[in-house]
């Protein structure tokens, strides 16, 4: 039986490409030490932090090191901050712009993104955020929709417009702002999660539909099953990667504006996904340990998948930024509701929590540990998204981490029971109960 | 100990328990004149009981609930606009009050479909109940004479309209202190430091080990200390008050015993087992995970037994599932959820008393509406009970292991229909069994209405029948009763309310002043009378009102 990465390494629908963006911008010095040792990696990664600093002019990738291109260590979602500067007397007329509800600058969908946002802030900048899997997704999507970006990054100096690939290329890596710490609670692109979720769609179907069944008709309505589209099915991946992920047309998950509510939750929709922005300032003294902090946690937790913040099971993502050395620019994406988003950081997660605001004007002297003086301080600080779109909004973190557990139980299971298995009925009510907390 | 005088008496006494029927009415009324008003509340004033009394020993009780349109006009909007102003956490309370409970009924009550507010009944629809005369008695007898009490006060103020009358009384005989679905209610409540009454095991927050701590009185009393260690009301006028929620809640009797049995007859097991997997108890109040696989009437009539568990031995769920009804309105310190540090923040005081006659077990549907007048005592509205309805019931619960992703509340959740409608899963503790899933799970509790009341402590209503105002959060009262401050600036968060799909600013003044649902026959097969009544037609009629107020008969 293939242990959890020798599958991830088989079913990999595009191999190698997901480290490309960090590299693009400009290859590391460190990025290629093939053989070295995680341990290795870890120590001169620090020596590399610790002798850096706080560097002018960082590179546009939120590690000092870029990743090793043979591990799949990084694989996975990845980010990138852009900030750039409004024309002068433009900033009210943007906002305004961006504060229609009718106007969505992100209407065409486009695979490889999972979370894209923008707002303004201190009367001068216009932020645009994204996460990807790939550079070029990203690129792509805000090429896609030149027609709604371009009225928005027009307001901004030098822009040339988003359908000319190239310069947009430069232009975008020209406004990069260095992310600090980037956390992100899973490491799938959002293909894999968008296939996995309509996965464990279809097997709750499969589920119901068997209930009490006889034995015959469950192997039919097993073999039926099998053969749907979104199993990890080695070979068919390997056959048509590209083609059947974006061919399928009316698979669930597309770019959706957070305006546009599915009527089916039509219900304020508290299990959906939101983002959260803050800006404070900081003491500068303070500074340079907090980078060098921040650093640390977005090495372990992207190049060694370690997730401090497995506790937090709200959190999508989270990233950091210094801007102009003086102040702190949070961005993050959560499920549900607010108070029980801070609750989360406060009562399971508060030592890390405090590493990373501790350093801001303002900040609760007892820390996040005081929810609600810390309730009020990032409410203080908060700054109002203007746009947001994101793949699976109406998804919460747990049933993405669910549908991906469940989507490699299944390919580990439909391996070693086929439809004409001799215990098919016993198999499978083992596997389910085995795996009853995935169907909830 | 709390200034138990002060502190009007449902906020920490509960007046009846299991083995004595209680009998409800609530008055809702609507003011034209403050003036008039105020003369009302300074004679109602001697009829309300506090804490203190109801230990004395009281016929029935009277409690006064205001709504934020009635603290305006009475001139202490600007108490809560003081509160606001400060930008800390009571704002959330303050705000939720200032909104009420149906401008934030869709996007945060979840209230949508067969709930919504435009299906609501016109009473809680009009947005123009002002005050709760709230009167509870445990004899038929002692209620008409609170009641006919409270009406002859309302009947004198010429200008004050009563706008609608519900009543609700528990059952009796063997189904007292059960709800319509069978179930033993009103058992967990949380204990208070400073209440002056016992409290029993499993009432307050788990220690770490073993034991159970009382909560901060300011949980559930405004103007003390609560969970955080801080006092958000400091303003004399909150001070030893609280926030009321009611709650008028359907309940689809039929609709649950059906579901039940055909999950129970599709899986091989019984109807009850799967209602009580849903509700987290037996019917008799005992707990599936002190008793996991039979009813135990003894240990569910056992005040110190029956609330004394915890979730830590059971992390799968395999005796009370985690998305059963009291796990997840109370998940104490439960592991695979939002630990006993975050459940803290969010306990309530429940009062509820069912209305409409029961359905006679295995009796066909009757047509007849019949649910639970569900009343909740809390400090902090969006803190409370908000949070419970918007996170615990309607929506994931925050847990650390995977589990629950979309579920929500089985037994009082609004479900979705559709392609993600609602279904509830009972893990299975068999090997070789797969765990039973209810599919396509209904709806089965409704929301018919409902509002969000200050009950302000006789201190605060003394001044309010007096026409005092303090601004001043040192309690230095002025003469002349003052208008509330300009309207406020926006808040810098849009508030909930402002991103409402449909807010109706205004009341439709032609609606009609009575509602008058039919009168229930009481049913010959059924040993409990009706609960609820109109307003009966042997109280006095009004005085002629007014111009501008509206009969009270007008049916
Ligand atoms: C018609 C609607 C409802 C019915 C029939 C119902 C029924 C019950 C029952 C049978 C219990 C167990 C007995 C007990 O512990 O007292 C219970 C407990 C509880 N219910 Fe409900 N309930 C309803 C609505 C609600 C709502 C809307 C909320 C919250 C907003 C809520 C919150 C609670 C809480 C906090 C507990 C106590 C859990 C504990 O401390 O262990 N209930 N309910």
């Amino acid at each position: 039986m293939p242990s959890f990465h020798d599958f991830d390494a088989e079913s990999e629908p595009h191999g190698d490409e997901a480290d490309e963006a960090c590299e693009r911008p400009e290859a590391s010095p460190f990025a290629r030490s093939a053989g070295m040792s995680r341990r290795a990696l870890a120590r001169g990664m620090v020596g590399a932090v610790v002798t850096s600093g706080l560097f002018a002019g960082c590179r546009p990738c939120f590690s000092p090191f870029s990743p090793k291109h043979e591990t799949k260590l990084n694989r996975g979602p990845r980010t990138f901050t852009l900030r750039i500067e409004i024309q002068p007397g433009r900033y009210r007329r943007l906002e305004a712009m961006l504060d229609d509800p009718s106007f969505n600058p992100f209407e065409t969908p486009s695979s490889g993104i999972h979370f894209a946002r923008l707002f303004t802030a201190e009367h001068r900048y216009l932020y645009f955020m994204v996460i990807y899997d790939d550079y070029e997704d990203a690129i792509t999507f805000l090429n896609v929709n030149a027609k709604g970006v371009d009225p928005v990054f027009e307001n901004c100096t030098d822009y040339p417009g988003a359908s000319n690939p190239e310069l947009l290329d430069e232009y975008v890596r020209s406004k990069f702002l260095c992310v600090e710490l980037f956390y992100r609670a899973y490491d799938e692109s959002q293909r894999e999660i968008r296939d996995a979720l309509a996965l464990r769609d279809a097997f709750l179907v499969f589920v119901r539909s068997i209930e009490g069944v006889s034995d015959k008709e469950l192997r039919t309505r097993y073999a039926e099953f099998l053969v749907n589209p979104n199993m990890l099915n080695h070979d068919r991946i390997r056959d048509n990667d590209v083609d059947w992920a974006d061919t399928e047309a009316g698979r669930p998950l597309r770019l959706r504006p957070l305006a546009m509510p599915d009527p089916e939750q039509a219900i304020s929709a508290p299990d959906r996904v939101s983002p959260f922005t803050l800006m404070a300032r900081v003491h500068p003294s303070k500074l340079p340990k907090l980078v060098r902090t921040l650093r640390l946690g977005t090495f372990a937790n992207i190049e060694l998948a370690a997730r401090p913040l497995r506790n937090l099971p709200t959190l999508h993502f989270a990233r950091v930024s210094v801007v102009d050395g003086n102040q702190m620019l949070f961005a993050s994406v959560y499920d549900g509701d607010f108070i029980q988003y801070v609750e989360d950081f406060s009562t399971r997660i508060s030592k890390e929590i405090d590493t990373v605001f501790g350093a801001s004007v303002g900040y609760p002297i007892a820390g996040s540990a005081d929810i609600f003086a810390f309730k009020d301080f990032l409410r203080a600080n908060q700054i109002v998204t203007r746009d947001f779109a994101g793949s699976y909004l109406d998804r919460s973190l747990l049933q993405i981490q669910s549908s991906v557990k469940l989507t490699k139980a299944l390919a580990r299971f439909s391996k070693r029971v086929g439809p004409d298995h001799r215990n098919l009925h016993t198999r499978m009510q083992c596997f389910l109960h085995d795996h009853q907390h995935l169907l909830t | 100990m709390l200034e138990l005088g002060q502190i009007q008496s449902t906020i920490l006494r509960e007046y009846y328990r299991k083995d004595s029927p209680s009998f409800e009415c609530y008055l809702f009324l609507h003011f034209t004149e403050a003036e008039d008003a105020r003369a009302l509340i300074k004679r109602l004033l001697p009829m309300v009981t506090s804490c203190a009394d109801v230990d004395r020993g009281v016929a029935h009780v009277l409690n006064i609930g205001l709504t934020y349109p009635a603290v305006d006009m009475f001139g202490f909007g600007g108490a809560a606009h003081a509160l606001n102003q400060t930008d800390h956490e009571a704002t959330g309370a303050i705000a939720a009050f200032k909104c009420g409970m149906k401008a934030r009924a869709v996007s945060i009550l979840g209230d949508v479909d067969e709930s919504d507010p435009d299906n609501w009944e016109p009473v809680y629809r009009n947005g123009r109940i002002h005050a709760v005369v709230w009167v509870t008695a445990k004899q038929e007898e002692a209620l008409r004479q609170g009641v006919g009490k409270a009406r002859e006060a309302i009947d004198a103020a010429p200008t004050v309209e009563l706008l609608h009358v519900q009543e609700a009384r528990g059952f009796s005989g063997e189904y007292a202190g059960t709800e319509h679905f069978g179930y033993a209610d009103g058992i967990a409540q949380p204990s208070v430091l400073g209440s002056g009454i016992p409290d029993h095991p499993g009432d307050g927050t788990p220690r770490k080990r073993r034991g159970w701590d009382r909560l901060q009185p300011g949980e559930f009393v405004l103007g003390q200390i609560d969970e955080s260690g801080q006092n958000q009301f400091r303003s004399p006028f909150f001070v030893n008050g609280s926030f009321l929620v009611v709650r008028k809640l359907q309940q689809h009797v039929v609709r649950f015993r059906e579901y039940v049995a055909e999950v129970a007859q599709r899986n091989g097991t019984t109807p009850e087992l799967v209602a009580s997997k849903m509700v987290g108890r037996w019917p008799s109040g005992a707990p599936l995970v002190l008793s996991p696989d039979r009813d135990d009437p003894a240990l569910g009539a056992d005040d110190r037994r029956n609330n004394d568990f915890r979730y830590d031995g059971d992390p799968d769920g395999l005796r009370c599932p985690l998305g059963s009804h009291i796990r997840r309105n109370n998940p104490r310190e439960d592991p695979s959820g939002p630990g006993a540090v975050q459940t803290r923040l969010h306990r309530i005081i429940r009062r509820s008393t069912p209305y409409g006659p029961r359905l006679p077990d295995g009796a066909p549907d009757d047509g007849k509406e019949r649910g639970v007048m569900f009343a909740v005592i809390n400090a902090d509205i969006a803190r409370q009970f908000e949070f419970l309805q918007l996170n615990w019931i309607n929506s994931v619960l925050s847990s650390t292991v995977l589990t629950l992703p979309a579920d929500r509340d089985p037994l009082v959740g609004q479900q979705l229909r559709g392609r993600s409608a609602g279904k509830f899963l009972i893990p299975s503790s068999h090997r070789k069994k797969a765990p039973t899933i209810a599919w396509g799970l209904p709806t089965f509790v409704t929301t018919r209405g409902g509002a969000y009341f200050l009950l302000p402590s006789l201190d605060a209503l003394w001044d309010i029948a007096h026409g005092k105002t303090y601004e001043d959060p040192n309690g230095c009262e002025q003469d002349e009763p003052q208008r509330p401050p300009d309207p406020l600036p926006e808040p810098r968060q849009p508030s909930p309310c402002d991103k409402l799909p449909r807010g109706e600013p205004e009341p439709a003044p032609s609606e009609p002043a009575v509602e008058a649902p039919a009168a229930n026959a009481d049913p010959p097969a059924n040993a409990d009378p009706p609960a609820e009544v109109t307003a009966p037609a042997d109280a006095n009629p009004p005085a002629t009102p007014p111009s501008g107020a509206r009969s009270k008969e007008g049916g």
